[in-house]
């Protein structure tokens, strides 16, 4: 198939810029994001929506990638599913990535469907070494067949299970090496679980191995009475989670950050204004220390 | 895994069970709808516990469905009212579990309302909703130009429907509904018109268009929709019609301002 656009080489790939900042590009976004792109690195799509008959129009997605890298994120892989792999769907995928010189593809681990039931969320399991191991068989054929580097999203969760055997962290670490994929690290998601669960965030991001995470994923979340986090992309980043981010830069940075908004849509000045403040957090720590090191 | 399968299974079921719905929109979660064994393995942190946790997935995965249907049918959601529509949708959603494709969600609601004996209009509704969706989704073809018209004459292209169109007979005005709501409207829905009219239901880009046809041309439409070609269908309408030539350039170019043409390029 021909490429949309001007992008990577069919069959190649280009590592996003470690320095930059993109956004989740939404159909609410396209006459501004596609007209002026400016601040904004790079763009991150939903896979899903451009897939056989998804609801976007391809079009609008040659035209991102002829501006700016166009990173790939699902939401269907089902990792942590029980029914087989859905080659044909990640057969689609590397073949979308392929056509727009995607610079990668990352999901979550999670699971999402079983037998003929689509949840259409991103669901949890106990975190146990056979799971993991499970889950790292998955994803080491999922990167057997994509062009491109194959990157797991860390999840957020409302649920935690008598029967776990690892740290949310242990876990996520097991399947990623068991794999040999890389990270897309979600900081709103860490501070979402953490509090839901009551773990220390920074032991988390301590565990982290930096030069395997693609880029991090920054959003919103909101409360419910019970105090219960539930991650909604539907609000301005918290300022917890800016901290977090802060910190994250400290121990592991540089890496690409990218912003989601999936509801609540706001002006898109609104959100280059997250991405400006993302960039001067950044500043600040290399202006208190040009190492980055500072505690 | 089986240990994993069978903890999906648990987690599915508890998770699609229904809602019920208490009236004025609002719904609640039956507490004695989750498995004790799932129930159990929930770690209570916080001062929340089991049921809340699989709660916050129930209602999760209730509204988002719901507010799926509620998207794809605004008129039939203005005509019922949500509070009305909620539990209607519901029932379709547990008698149709979504697949794989969300936006797929509402493709066989029309159907699903018709086989129940549901009332005319509330079927025609959400039949307008169904086609609008469906323009709004479907790429653009190539539109005819000069050169491409000419290519069309010497046989080496064909004049096809976009598939950014759609055919609606309506007998009522639907059309206008729609654009209201569109634009944040207060309207409330006329009185069904004498005689049912069709409608051509058009993009382009990302606007939205509909054009009234003349019965002529809604006959030709229909005929190339039953997969007819373009010469096929004027002269099974011909036969129907007579001075159809004098009509056949008017429908042209009605189509063309509509944007119900498409080029393709013969193999």
């Amino acid at each position: 198939m021909a490429p949309l656009s001007g992008g990577a080489p069919s069959g190649g790939f280009s590592i996003l810029d470690r320095e930059a900042v993109g956004v989740g590009l939404r159909p609410q976004y396209f006459r501004e994001a596609l007209s002026e792109p400016g601040e904004i690195g790079f763009f991150e799509v939903i896979a899903e929506n451009y897939l056989g008959t998804g609801p976007v129009p391809l079009s609008n997605l040659g035209k991102a990638a002829a501006l700016r890298p166009v990173a790939l994120h699902g939401v269907s892989l089902d990792l942590l599913g029980t029914d087989p792999l859905d080659l044909s769907h990640i057969r689609e995928v590397a073949e979308l990535a392929d056509r727009i010189g995607a610079p990668c593809f990352s999901d979550h681990l999670c699971w999402t469907r079983l037998e003929s039931w689509h949840s259409h969320d991103l669901l949890p399991t106990p975190f146990t070494e056979a799971i993991a191991d499970h889950a790292a068989e998955r994803a080491r054929a999922v990167q057997g067949i994509l062009p491109v580097p194959f990157g797991i999203e860390n999840l957020s969760s409302y649920a935690a299970f008598q029967d776990s055997t690892l740290t949310e962290w242990e876990f996520y670490k097991r399947v990623v090496d068991g794999a040999g994929v890389h990270r897309m690290l979600d900081i709103n998601n860490i501070y979402v679980s953490a509090q839901n669960h009551g773990f220390d965030p920074q032991a988390y991001l301590e565990s982290i191995d930096w030069d395997r995470v693609l880029y991090v994923h920054l959003a919103g979340h909101s409360v419910r009475a019970d105090g219960l986090r539930i991650d909604t992309h539907d609000a301005p980043v918290c300022p917890e989670v800016w901290d977090l981010y802060r910190k994250a830069w400290i121990l592991g940075g540089p890496f690409p950050t990218l912003l989601e908004r999936d509801d609540e849509f706001p002006p898109w000045e609104e959100l280059v204004e997250e991405v400006l403040r993302a960039r001067t957090i950044r500043a600040k720590i290399h202006q208190s220390s040009p190492t980055g090191t500072i505690a | 895994m089986t240990s994993l399968h069978r903890f999906q299974r648990s987690w599915a079921a508890s998770t699609a069970a229904p809602l019920r719905f208490v009236g004025q929109g609002r719904a609640e979660i039956p507490s004695k709808d989750y498995e004790p064994s799932l129930l159990g393995s929930i770690v209570e942190a916080r001062g929340v516990g089991g049921i809340d946790r699989l709660g916050a997935y129930r209602m999760q995965y209730w509204f988002r469905l719901l507010t799926l249907l509620q998207k794809d049918n605004p008129l039939l959601g203005h005509l019922l009212g949500w509070e009305a529509f909620n539990p209607l949708a519901a029932r379709y959603l547990q008698e149709n579990p979504p697949g794989r494709d969300p936006s797929r969600l509402s493709d066989g609601f029309p159907d699903w309302l018709q086989a129940r004996g549901s009332r005319s209009t509330w079927i025609e509704a959400a039949r307008v909703d169904h086609a609008w969706e469906e323009v709004f989704r479907a790429e653009e073809g190539s539109r005819p130009d000069a050169a491409s018209l000419a290519e069309v004459a010497h046989g080496r292209a064909e004049l096809v429907l976009q598939p950014s169109f759609r055919m609606l007979r309506l007998g009522r005005d639907w059309i206008s509904l729609r654009f209201a709501l569109l634009e944040g409207q207060e309207v409330t829905l006329g009185p069904p018109p004498v005689r049912p009219r069709h409608w051509a239901l058009s993009r382009t880009g990302s606007t939205m268009r509909a054009d009234p046809l003349e019965p002529g041309m809604a006959d030709l439409l229909g005929e190339m929709a039953r997969g007819r070609s373009w010469l096929d269908a004027l002269e099974a309408v011909g036969e129907r019609r007579p001075r159809l030539s004098r009509q056949v350039a008017g429908w042209f170019a009605a189509g063309q301002r509509s944007g119900i043409w498409a080029i393709k390029t013969a193999p």
